[in-house]
């Protein structure tokens, strides 16, 4: 049989009826429109891709929630184990080996256990491990691409994957912050134990952000399995000692009020005006030399902050030095003064009413706005 | 004719809705679901419910809407609603209660206290 094959030359003959430049753009035309051709039958190829794959997925999908819903509707009430056997000899019919409904079997079953706390839960997790699904999670775990990692991270926490704890240890003191509080967070979830040893090993500042987070993720634990937050006092990393400080102050953990004291002489001014204010909350009256023996040296904002301090212990040793501050050219300074002063009651609302008649116009304005009364009687 | 108790389930997530239907359905209750509040307030007009089970956060017509609807409607503010909520939202869940809500189930839920709740509300109604 003869192959047909086009005949160049009879094209070539044909074209060279015309000016060169109608070949030219016969040419041209030619390709372009072939192009035009495959470009569609590339789409249309692309489309049809698409539409076997959303009705294969849609399949396989409908398949592993009808079948997830099953267990989870039977599996209450059963014996640990009794529903998960069954359950298993129903995966048998879905294929598993392919990648693609893994994944999605993946997927749905942590959909199902985050919708789910108890019992349910529960099963749900033990069939997640009995099907080998966490390796899925370790694959995320050790995924070049950050945002997989965080994936995996994340789902470590949902579905309580307490053997990838040494993994999430080494993720704390990743270079990527995302990375860090993820792992951090999610170690604090797992390690019930030890939810914050993680405050030990961590090198990387823990940032405002990522503690507001953890802080919200403490709320979850009862209050009496939490630890003493002072022993980490002394991190060589500030931002644990920050940390720690705002959960002393929080869970009024009042016993650290002496490591408070000593962190007066911190060199960081952040830590020292926190730790004022934390003492200023707990009312520590026994702070109350060192807060002035600070202030001798300290910042302005340092200085307000004792100031505060003082207003709130609220002692009567120092309704003296109070209204010598009160007299200060600092507007920070003059206005705690003086709340301080009106803190103290009776007593502090008399030195401020017999100050009033002598005091600078813009130290009366400031009384004045601070204490309606004084200006009244 | 059909004696068993009749229950709306209206909630948007499509997994949950499935669980919770087949799962009350295993208790022998009447079971019917809704995705979202204009689809409810249809079925609660065409059928009479004997419990509603009202997911607070739903597209186009929230479940605090619903629940003033139906509350506020003669025919149907016998019918217990049980809302259902993420927890953290307190306020949205003393405002249900001021329009009315029956009772509250936090998210994630504890499907044996879910079932403990509804045979609650529907032994109180044949009461």
């Amino acid at each position: 049989m003869d192959l047909y094959l086009p005949d160049l030359s009879t094209i070539n003959v044909y074209l060279n009826e015309f000016p060169s430049r109608i070949s030219l753009a016969l040419i041209i035309a030619f390709f372009s429109l072939l192009l035009l051709f495959v470009f569609y039958a590339f789409l249309a190829f692309k489309r049809l891709q698409f539409v076997f794959f959303q009705a294969r997925d849609k399949y396989w999908s409908k398949l592993i929630s009808d079948t997830l819903t099953d267990f989870l509707a039977y599996a209450d009430g059963m014996p640990a184990e009794d529903p998960i056997s069954y359950i298993l000899s129903e995966f048998e019919k879905i294929p598993l080996k392919r990648p693609y409904i893994k994944e999605m079997l993946y997927q749905q079953l942590i959909d199902f256990h985050n919708s789910f706390t108890g019992n349910s839960a529960e099963k749900l997790r033990k069939l997640f491990l009995k099907l080998g699904l966490d390796q899925l999670t370790e694959k995320k775990l050790h995924a070049p691409k950050e945002g997989v990692k965080i994936k995996g991270i994340i789902e470590t926490a949902q579905m309580e994957l307490h053997r990838f704890i040494p993994i999430i240890t080494k993720l704390i003191h990743s270079q990527s912050a995302e990375v860090r509080i993820e792992a951090q967070a999610t170690y604090l979830l797992l390690n019930k134990q030890h939810s914050f040893h993680f405050l030990e090993q961590v090198k990387e500042p823990i940032l405002d952000w990522h503690q507001l987070v953890l802080m919200e993720l403490t709320g979850h634990i009862p209050t009496k399995e939490l630890p003493d937050f002072s022993v980490w006092l002394n991190s060589k990393n500030n931002s644990v000692v920050i940390f720690c400080l705002r959960l002393i102050g929080h869970y009024q953990q009042f016993q650290a009020v002496p490591k408070l004291i000593d962190l007066l002489k911190h060199p960081d001014p952040a830590i020292q005006q926190l730790s004022v204010k934390v003492l200023g909350e707990f009312e520590a009256a026994e702070a109350e030399k060192h807060l002035l023996d600070l202030y001798a040296t300290g910042s302005v904002d340092i200085r307000a902050e004792v100031i505060r301090a003082l207003g709130r212990i609220c002692s009567g040793n120092q309704l003296d030095f109070l209204l010598k501050e009160a007299m200060s050219e600092e507007f920070d300074i003059i206005y705690h003064s003086l709340n301080a002063l009106r803190n103290h009651g009776e007593p502090g609302l008399s030195i401020i009413k017999g100050y009033y008649p002598e005091a600078h116009k813009t130290n009366k304005e400031i009384i004045e706005h601070v204490f309606d009364t004084v200006k009244q009687n | 004719m059909n004696n068993q108790p009749k229950i709306l389930i209206i909630e948007d997530d499509e997994l949950v809705r499935k669980v919770l239907h087949f799962r009350l359905q295993k208790e022998g209750y009447d079971v019917f679901q809704a995705k979202d509040g204009g689809e409810a307030l249809e079925l609660i007009a065409e059928n009479h419910f004997d419990l509603l089970l009202v997911d607070i956060m739903l597209p186009y017509v929230g479940g605090l809407e619903i629940t003033q609807k139906v509350k506020s409607n003669p025919q149907t503010k016998g019918i217990p609603i049980i809302v259902v909520s993420a927890n953290g939202l307190e306020n949205v869940i003393l405002e249900a209660f001021a329009l009315g809500a029956d009772d509250f189930i936090a998210k994630p839920f504890n499907l044996p206290e879910l079932i403990i709740r509804v045979k609650k509300h529907l032994k109180n109604i044949a009461a």
